[in-house]
């Protein structure tokens, strides 16, 4: 096994071009240019990635009835696609979601705590189902949405979870 | 619609234009065999590389670090390469792997190829997606979904007069003024920038313009010049070959209005724009 | 066998589903662990119905019988119902009587009232 950070897209990579300035790949990654970042959001260690992978390259290897059903293989995409959107909205101080095998065969992000229930169903690439529910909220209504492309329901409860 | 940036000769040396889709897991590199005996004619070299990952463009977040990934080997099935099929005589590319097809026009050193533009690239990679398409089907080895296409322009860019652009690269881009203030007296010896872009369709976002100015060197004659990557990327409306390359129109007259808008007048003079 | 809902399993009927460890979520909120709505996404969802366990001299120890580290959880046919679902029987010949299915899209707002819906029969430590 192993686990890699992506660099910047390079679908090319064949363009008859000597670098001497670069490193080793064509393109910096935005990680590079960390000291220019601001301290309270640069987070070398990221935890949240090393507990996430674990999980999703656990369930990559189950095999279809995994849950002695008829489960399908966990998709290896929905987990990638998990980590991306994860990516753009987990802080240090944000609390590591649960991951969990989904028996229809995507995985699924969740967290119980602090007064929120939140959680993201993923099925494959932008195929997603939200549900949010704040119970400290004077409207203790659940939020349901299917999601693809367009995570920004996912602020206000990761702010929430955040900052509570 | 309005007439997009064009220039006489643009400082092009690579158009990549990517499909990504759902993986096509019953694509075993047995079968890859089988359809390089379809393109044998036109691509007659063919090599493995190492595969390349997803990639999703995403809204709503905030992203400070680029996309984490995942790379599994298992202990039974080895990791699916990315093949290569290269025309020696053109030096086009084609690259296939199980969640993606790509199609590469690469300036010549030998030859300089004048860029056929954008059309008959795009083309020839309809075509040529089809026909790989076509050949799962009856191969019984799945369909072609796309969830995510990519037009990138590779530039190389040198100056009018043909002096250093890495020390010059405010002559190239407006990004970069080259002034520092009164306390040092450095030179520069070159710059290098990084610009992520969202782009929009309907009011709401489609995708995300990645550009990217490095110092590098011309590798036939070590001429100094400034590379100059852009990327246009996103997710197409449908799950079919026809709304990738309706996406991949749009993608690229973002990638070409972004080229015209980071590069300067003295450069656009240089280049030969023809619609200004 | 007809692919509808004939009533023949009551509402009162127990439903019984495995439950993987990996399904199982720390709820901070309720100081408790439980089912996660994944467990229940699956739109053919496979259980044991009690009332035909029972018509075979059977309990819900059979259901979990060769499945070590499971917990099994039990949902009342009446709230899948409610929800819109179908619950179907479908006995595997000299396998299981009872198999049963729970048909029907889950969203999420489905499958976490089949959470809230459930209570344990057997969890493990």
């Amino acid at each position: 096994m192993s686990f890699g950070v992506g660099s910047m897209p390079s679908t090319a990579q064949t363009a008859a071009v000597y670098d001497t300035y670069a490193a080793a790949t064509p393109m910096r990654r935005a990680s590079d240019f960390a000291n220019f970042r601001r301290v309270f959001d640069a987070s070398p260690e990221r935890k949240w990635e090393v507990e996430v992978q674990k999980h999703l390259l656990n369930y990559a290897k189950l095999p279809a009835g995994w849950d002695t059903y008829n489960s399908p293989a966990i998709s290896w995409e929905a987990g990638l696609f998990a980590l991306s959107v994860l990516n753009d909205f987990m802080r240090p101080r944000t609390p590591i979601p649960q991951v969990v095998p989904s028996s229809s065969g995507g995985v699924q992000l969740e967290w119980h705590q602090k007064g929120i229930d939140l959680e993201l169903h993923i099925a494959g690439p932008y195929q997603c189902e939200f549900w949010f529910q704040d119970h400290q909220s004077p409207n203790d209504q659940p939020i349901s949405l299917d999601l693809t492309d367009d995570f920004s329901a996912l602020r206000r409860p990761i702010e929430l979870l955040t900052s509570r | 619609m309005p007439s997009l940036p064009s220039f006489r000769v643009p400082p092009i040396n690579e158009l990549v234009l990517s499909l990504q889709f759902a993986t096509l897991s019953n694509l075993r590199t047995a079968h890859i065999g089988l359809f390089w005996e379809l393109i044998r004619s036109k691509y007659s070299v063919t090599s493995e590389q190492t595969p390349l990952p997803p990639f999703f463009e995403t809204f709503g977040g905030t992203r400070i670090e680029q996309n984490p990934t995942l790379r599994i080997e298992t202990l039974f099935v080895p990791p699916f390469p990315r093949f290569w099929f290269e025309n020696t005589q053109t030096g086009d590319l084609l690259q296939i792997q199980q969640d993606r097809f790509i199609r590469n026009w690469r300036q010549s050193p030998e030859n300089s190829r004048i860029y056929p533009r954008y059309e008959a690239v795009r083309d020839a990679f309809a075509g040529e997606a089809h026909q790989f398409e076509d050949w799962l089907g009856k191969e019984g080895l799945g369909q072609v979904l796309p969830n995510q296409c990519e037009v990138t322009y590779i530039n190389l860019i040198t100056l009018p007069d043909g002096t250093n652009p890495h020390q010059q690269l405010e002559r190239v881009t407006g990004l970069w003024s080259g002034q520092m203030g009164p306390d040092v007296e450095h030179s520069v010896e070159n710059t290098n920038i990084q610009l992520t872009c969202l782009f929009h369709q309907d009011g709401k976002p489609a995708g995300r313009i990645y550009a990217n100015f490095q110092a590098a060197y011309f590798t036939p004659n070590m001429v100094p010049v400034v590379r100059l990557d852009i990327t246009a990327r996103g997710k197409p409306a449908g799950e079919d070959i026809a709304a990738a390359l309706t996406f991949m129109d749009v993608a690229r007259a973002q990638a070409v209005n972004t080229f015209a808008a980071l590069t300067t007048p003295e450069m656009h003079e240089f280049w030969g724009r023809i619609d200004a | 066998m007809a692919d509808v809902d004939d009533g023949s399993i009551s509402d009162a009927t127990g439903l019984l589903r495995r439950i993987r460890p990996d399904q199982i979520v720390d709820d901070q909120n309720k100081g408790l662990r439980r089912p996660s709505s994944a467990a229940f996404k699956d739109p053919v969802l496979s259980v044991d119905a009690e009332s035909l366990l029972a018509a075979h001299g059977l309990d819900w120890h059979f259901s979990l019988h060769g499945y070590q580290g499971y917990s099994l959880v039990r949902i009342r046919a009446g709230v899948a119902r409610a929800l819109g679902l179908a619950v179907i029987p479908r006995p595997i010949p000299n396998k299981n009587p009872a198999h049963t299915e729970v048909q029907g899209k889950k969203t999420q707002g489905i499958a976490n009232s089949l959470v809230a819906g459930s209570q344990w029969v057997h969890l493990e430590p």
